[in-house]
């Protein structure tokens, strides 16, 4: 039974890589990014009469919350590896909450500079700065959740292989290649820009992919744990039988 | 027991495991990309870079190139001589590599120090935007290295080789040549390039 509700949380994964992508294609139109080097008029025409843009923000930040099914249905899995103290499971659920706020907020903000019109360029200009700062700029999360999950799987003593090893090693490597965001902040042009090859393009496709792998691997572990459960009551099924043939050792 | 199982298999023998060679390779890739980035936007400007370029000191590159080639010397040394069950060496040798990691992050400190003094920083034009960016990523990874090496130390220590890893220190001593071989391309790239 357990195994079922995690299923349905693993596959909300399905439903935010899709509504986010709707949202950050097709109704913002913000792949790549408006540059940061735009003067405040430019940056305040994006956010004016926009209703597009206004519905594209308010499904990227309605549909976030669901990026904390995956990282609850990993935690269910990694928790099979740490036992009783899940620290490391428990702490890549925070960091996955954390992140969600990182979606959260950016995302309202947008929708609330481009609410009353007539705002002054400058307000726009800087809330539009703030926003992207924390939307791909605050990363730690972003890094310290696949960093909680890489070591909580090479750290693994069971015999039990609940994910395979190499994960481990790709999950620290993904943590690695979010971390350049953090230049975010510093720069208005080249490739540590919001809008650049290694803060922007790079950051996306490596958070989409981290996604789907870790989605496909968490289903095959869930699958895993359904298939070695179901054995255990068949197991209980036969046991009238089997207590008497092996009813000398009882 | 994973000590027998790999010097049995001496013909295609991956050192470490495969999910080291993941983060290997992965780590190569961006590096890669850092590099490409960097000759791209070089040929953008290439007289800035080159005027920028005879600002950074070239004998510290030098002697940074020497430490960490010294240094894989030494955990080569220190891999094979528990192959050749001379045990003891090992972590002397390991030891050695280790501090020769120290001394490149004392050597790239008094190199950071010396330029911020002279008021060159990241801002001060693209060149010493990836200067600093590029050779501050691989710093952390020399960082994470020594750690490695301390790590593989200490496991020596407490495991002498009855119960010893060779899996492990095998992945650790290949992260650490990687550091060594993207410091060695990061080199005439950021120093010596004409």
């Amino acid at each position: 039974m357990n195994t079922r509700n995690q299923l349905i949380c693993a596959h909300s994964t399905v439903i935010f890589v899709f509504f986010t992508l709707v949202g950050l294609v097709f109704l913002t139109g913000w792949v790549p990014p408006p540059s940061p080097a735009l003067t405040a008029e430019q940056t305040a025409a994006i956010f004016t009469n926009n209703t597009q843009l206004r519905i594209g923000l308010a499904l990227i930040a309605f549909v976030s919350p669901l990026f904390m099914g995956l990282a609850m249905a990993i935690a269910a899995q990694l928790k099979r590896i740490e036992g009783s103290s899940h620290v490391l499971s428990n702490l890549q659920l925070l960091m996955a909450a954390v992140g969600v706020l990182a979606i959260q907020f950016p995302t309202l903000a947008w929708l609330g500079i481009s609410y009353r019109p007539g705002l002054s360029p400058e307000i726009i200009q800087t809330f539009n700065d703030v926003c992207w700062f924390i939307f791909l700029g605050a990363v730690s999360p972003g890094v310290f959740q696949p960093l909680a999950i890489g070591l909580c799987i090479l750290g693994s003593e069971s015999s039990e292989e609940v994910y395979p090893r190499w994960l481990g090693y790709g999950n620290l490597w993904l943590a690695f290649l979010l971390a350049p965001g953090v230049l975010i902040p510093f720069f208005m042009t080249g490739p540590f820009a919001w809008n650049g090859l290694f803060s922007f393009w790079l950051a996306l496709n490596v958070f989409f992919f981290w996604m789907i792998l870790n989605y496909i691997y968490t289903l095959k572990a869930i699958r895993a744990q359904q298939a070695s459960e179901q054995q255990v009551t068949w197991n209980r099924v036969e046991m009238p039988g089997t207590v008497e043939h092996h009813g000398a050792r009882a | 027991m994973k000590t027998q199982q790999n010097s049995s298999s001496v013909q295609g023998h991956l050192p470490g495991e495969v999910g080291v060679w993941v983060f290997i390779l992965g780590d190569m890739v961006v590096f890669s990309l850092f590099f490409v980035t960097f000759i791209y936007y070089r040929a953008q400007n290439v007289e800035l870079f080159t005027t920028s370029q005879e600002m950074l000191d070239q004998n510290r590159g030098a002697l940074n190139t020497l430490l960490l080639l010294a240094s894989s010397w030494f955990v080569v040394l220190g891999v094979r001589s528990l192959y050749q069950r001379l045990a003891d060496m090992a972590p002397k040798l390991f030891g050695v590599a280790f501090f020769c990691g120290v001394g490149f992050v004392l050597v790239k400190f008094f190199e950071f120090r010396e330029k911020i003094s002279h008021g060159i920083t990241p801002t001060t034009n693209d060149f010493f935007m990836y200067y600093f960016i590029f050779s501050g990523i691989h710093l952390l990874h020399v960082f994470i290295g020594i750690g490695v090496l301390a790590f593989m130390i200490l496991h020596l220590r407490k495991h002498g080789t009855s119960t010893l890893n060779m899996v492990l220190i095998e992945g650790g001593a290949s992260y650490w040549h990687m550091v060594d071989l993207l410091w060695i391309v990061l080199f005439p790239l950021l120093y010596l390039i004409k």
